[in-house]
């Protein structure tokens, strides 16, 4: 290579190098891949939502926030419980695309239905106080049209389920219920279930039951805070269910195996008189026997932004997705908040019921 | 006049303006990394302060150390080594300048509208519309002035950098425009691939091409050895074309994107190491008998730090492009150890050290302390060694629970000890960058640097041995 026709020859190399990657790499891919758009792709353009919120517009927030920095729009062969595989069609309308490179939070793919669309926005509002342990970034600026139309656009996402029920007891537990021989609303059987608590409970739950015991200290995965107004809407068979057979993935033992079934009664009867309208907060050892004011949560009900099957339950949904729930008195209890409306219904399918986090 | 002020066309004052510049963007964006990086640490840190979110602050971070500090301090550099290497002026000063210009007020405007949130939502490649425009603009004014040098260039034989500028300057631009999308709405895999393949190759036709570029300068230049092998470096130089540009699939290696196009990632991937290998046997035999020079040559001691971690990112980079590796490694943040291993542990480290060899030479200043330049080379290379470890140590925790289907809710709260540490690092390279940064203004704007005798030192001849 001597010379100025040596590096001509230079100069057409690189020249011819670079178009032949592009054509390969960037205008073939144009060319030959253009996957049709299957059913199970993100429909937030054309849904029912879109009646309740834009999802559209949410989607646009979703960009315009960077979740696509923490959270994955694809699902792997090797991952468990983040719903179906992707296919190369349900991208067609994602434009520009989300798909993501890292996960610091979890995959978004099918998370449409997972939770209920109140629980998405408090966790939009302050994540740690539905979900302890988290830590993703509080949303608190968005406004709350911002915050309706991304959580309508977070519905969308994958496979379409609906939010009907929370998670559920396994339907044995309706037997359990069936049987039971303590009244859980009365005083006396709170009053009962209130020694047996102190026993067994509230070196990790804290006296108050907010989780701040002094066991609470030495465990990574805290004990849930009874105080917090989301156990408001536990049926007794659930609370049953956690104190019978414990909780997955944290400390909690199976009670079933130490108290007997009245026991176990009077104790639900006492842990359904302490969650509060608002949440007492303990977030370290400092802050112990004093009560904060605490963020102020939505209030949770499991009808909102869901398109719903029946007329009646889409204008309520309507209603709070243009209002926002914020403004509601948090002291109403929540729709379907008696025991009754909590009966799971057994056509649903199994990854319907899944775990309010931090609600152990 | 106060056109002639800020367009001057005083030898050699667009690269120092350029470099200066540079530095400035490197503390803003590596402030707003470490920002976000202690968000991670403490979520709670602030509230309702949209512009403080921590995507808004990774968003801008991006940018400003990529568009702001390297690619602001790439084109500084070259605006005094090609002019050395070819013995011949800049072409125009004055467009060098307005280059400078252009490019400050892009990045302004990056910083106003990427904390607000107003982005493309593609990354890397988040600056809206016109700031793309902008940015073509300003590399096309680049590319043009160096291109005019080198046609007036006074030495015949091209010496490797310019090859490596050249090719640069020609493929960057050219992967910028096909990168953005901004005119155009592809569906989304499609448009995934588009995207990779211009975040990849930001990288490997900017970002090393010039950076290798830089590395041959400095290191024959500083040492007084001639370059081990031409031969080489020309191997090198054409692997890098050959294999870095279709390597971007390897992203998305796990998503639903043709399976042919993810082998050609990967196989080219894997080639890296050719052209890898060759460059760093062409330095490490170029140092040789001057290794000890490390110790008291601080500018060396940048260089040589940057062709090691150069070792490694590149030994990391096609190992985990390779398909099992990648199934157990992606997603996690030993992605971002990686990207920060190529990106600050190398390019940062020899950006820095054409600082310091070029802006003495450029104001005719000797630097006001030696000190600190020691303090900064320590707090980098310290910071940057703790990071590495901390990102990759909570990569394999979360790799971990990914592939065990652990629910992230289960061992996200074992990676705070990792933040933490993060944070730390994060503290030292920032305060090691700011003093870089009060250096350059005691030097330059005070009377503390000493002025030494500037006849033509960046016209001073490069021997080239082939």
């Amino acid at each position: 290579m001597n010379g100025v026709n040596g590096y001509r020859l230079g100069a057409s190399g690189i020249i011819i190098t670079f178009f032949t990657i592009i054509t390969a790499t960037v205008l073939l891919p144009m060319v030959l891949f253009n996957p049709n758009k299957t059913t199970s792709a993100n429909a937030y353009k054309d849904t029912p939502y879109n009646q309740i919120a834009d999802p559209e517009r949410g989607r646009r927030i979703y960009v315009r926030e960077g979740c696509v920095y923490c959270h994955t729009q694809f699902t792997r062969l090797q991952d468990r419980g983040y719903g179906p595989l992707v296919k190369a069609g349900d991208y067609v309308s994602e434009t520009p695309h989300q798909l993501g490179t890292a996960r610091t939070g979890p995959d978004l793919t099918n998370e449409g239905g997972r939770m209920a669309s109140e629980w998405q926005k408090a966790h939009l509002i302050q994540p740690r106080a539905v979900k302890p342990g988290s830590i993703m970034p509080s949303f608190s600026f968005l406004t709350d049209r911002d915050m309706n139309d991304l959580v309508a656009y977070l519905q969308t996402m994958g496979n379409g389920r609906k939010v009907t029920t929370y998670v559920q007891a396994p339907d044995e537990y309706e037997k359990f219920l069936a049987n039971r021989k303590v009244d859980t609303a009365s005083d006396a059987a709170a009053n009962a279930g209130r020694g047996i608590y102190t026993q067994n409970c509230a070196v990790c739950h804290g006296l108050e039951g907010r989780g701040n015991g002094p066991n609470s200290i030495t465990l990574e995965k805290k004990p849930a805070n009874f105080t917090r107004a989301f156990y408001k809407q536990y049926p007794d068979a659930f609370w049953f269910y956690r104190v019978r057979e414990g909780v997955p993935g944290t400390r909690m033992p199976h009670f079933g195996e130490i108290l007997s079934e009245e026991q176990m009664w009077y104790l639900v009867a006492y842990l359904k008189t302490l969650p509060k309208d608002q949440e007492e907060v303990i977030n370290d050892i400092s802050q112990l026997n004093e009560v904060t004011p605490a963020v102020k949560l939505p209030r949770l009900t499991n009808q909102v932004y869901e398109p719903a099957s029946g007329d009646g339950h889409s204008a309520a949904g309507h209603e709070h997705g243009t209002e926002g729930p914020n403004g509601e008195d948090p002291g109403n209890l929540p729709q379907g908040n008696t025991p009754g409306d909590y009966v799971p219904s057994k056509a649903a399918p199994p990854q319907e019921a899944a775990p309010p986090a931090g609600g152990h | 006049m106060l056109v002639d002020r800020l367009l001057s066309d005083r030898e050699g004052s667009a690269a120092r303006n350029f470099l200066i510049s540079a530095v400035f963007w490197s503390v803003l964006g590596m402030g707003a990394g470490l920002f976000a990086s202690l968000e991670f640490a403490f979520p709670d840190l602030v509230h309702n302060v949209p512009q403080f979110s921590m995507p808004h602050l990774r968003m801008f971070h991006v940018n400003a150390v990529a568009i702001g500090w390297l690619s602001m301090g790439y084109v500084g550099s070259m605006f005094y080594m090609v002019p050395a290497l070819t013995k011949s002026k800049l072409w125009s000063e004055k467009l060098g300048n307005f280059t400078m210009w252009a490019w400050n007020l892009l990045m302004a405007c990056a910083f106003g509208t990427l904390l607000n949130g107003f982005t493309e939502g593609r990354e890397y490649a988040e600056l809206g519309a016109l700031l793309d425009v902008l940015v073509v603009v300003a590399l096309i004014c680049t590319a043009l002035n160096i291109y005019m040098t080198m046609v007036n260039r006074k030495i015949k034989k091209l010496y490797v950098s310019l090859w490596y500028f050249l090719g640069a300057l020609f493929w960057f631009p050219l992967v910028y425009i096909i990168g953005q999308r901004t005119f155009v709405a592809l569906p989304g895999l499609n448009d995934a691939i588009i995207g990779w393949f211009y975040g990849h190759n930001i990288l490997g036709m900017w970002f090393t091409t010039v950076g290798v570029g830089m590395m041959y300068y400095l290191l024959p230049r500083i040492t007084q050895n001639p370059l081990y092998s031409h031969g080489l470096s020309m191997l090198g130089f054409w692997g890098i074309a050959l294999f870095y540009a279709p390597t971007g699939t390897h992203h998305i290696l796990q998503s639903p994107v043709p399976e042919w196009l993810k082998a050609i990632a990967v196989i080219s991937s894997v080639f890296l190491l050719v052209p890898v290998m060759t460059v760093l046997t062409n330095f490490f035999m170029t140092m040789k008998g001057k290794w000890q020079m490390g110790v008291t040559d601080l500018t060396l001691r940048f260089t040589m730090t940057s062709c090691i971690f150069y070792l490694i990112t590149c030994t990391q980079g096609p190992f985990q492009a390779t398909r099992w590796i990648n199934w157990y490694l992606h997603f996690t943040q030993w992605v971002v150890g990686h990207a920060h291993l190529a990106l600050l542990g190398t390019f940062s480290f020899i950006l820095t050290a054409s600082v310091y060899y070029g802006l003495p030479r450029l104001t005719g200043r000797e630097w006001a302390s030696q000190g600190l330049i020691r303090a900064h080379w320590w707090l980098k290379t310290l910071g940057f060694t703790l990071m590495m470890v901390s990102l990759t140590t909570a990569g394999l925790i979360q790799s971990a629970g990914w592939h065990h289907g652990i629910p992230i809710d289960m061992w996200a709260m074992e990676l705070k000890p990792y933040w933490i540490i993060r944070g730390i690092s994060g503290i030292m390279i920032v305060l090691g960058q700011v003093l870089f940064a009060y250096n350059i203004w005691k030097t330059v704007y005070t009377n503390a640097g000493i002025v030494i005798d500037t006849k033509t030192p960046t016209l001073s001849s490069m021997e080239v041995k082939s």
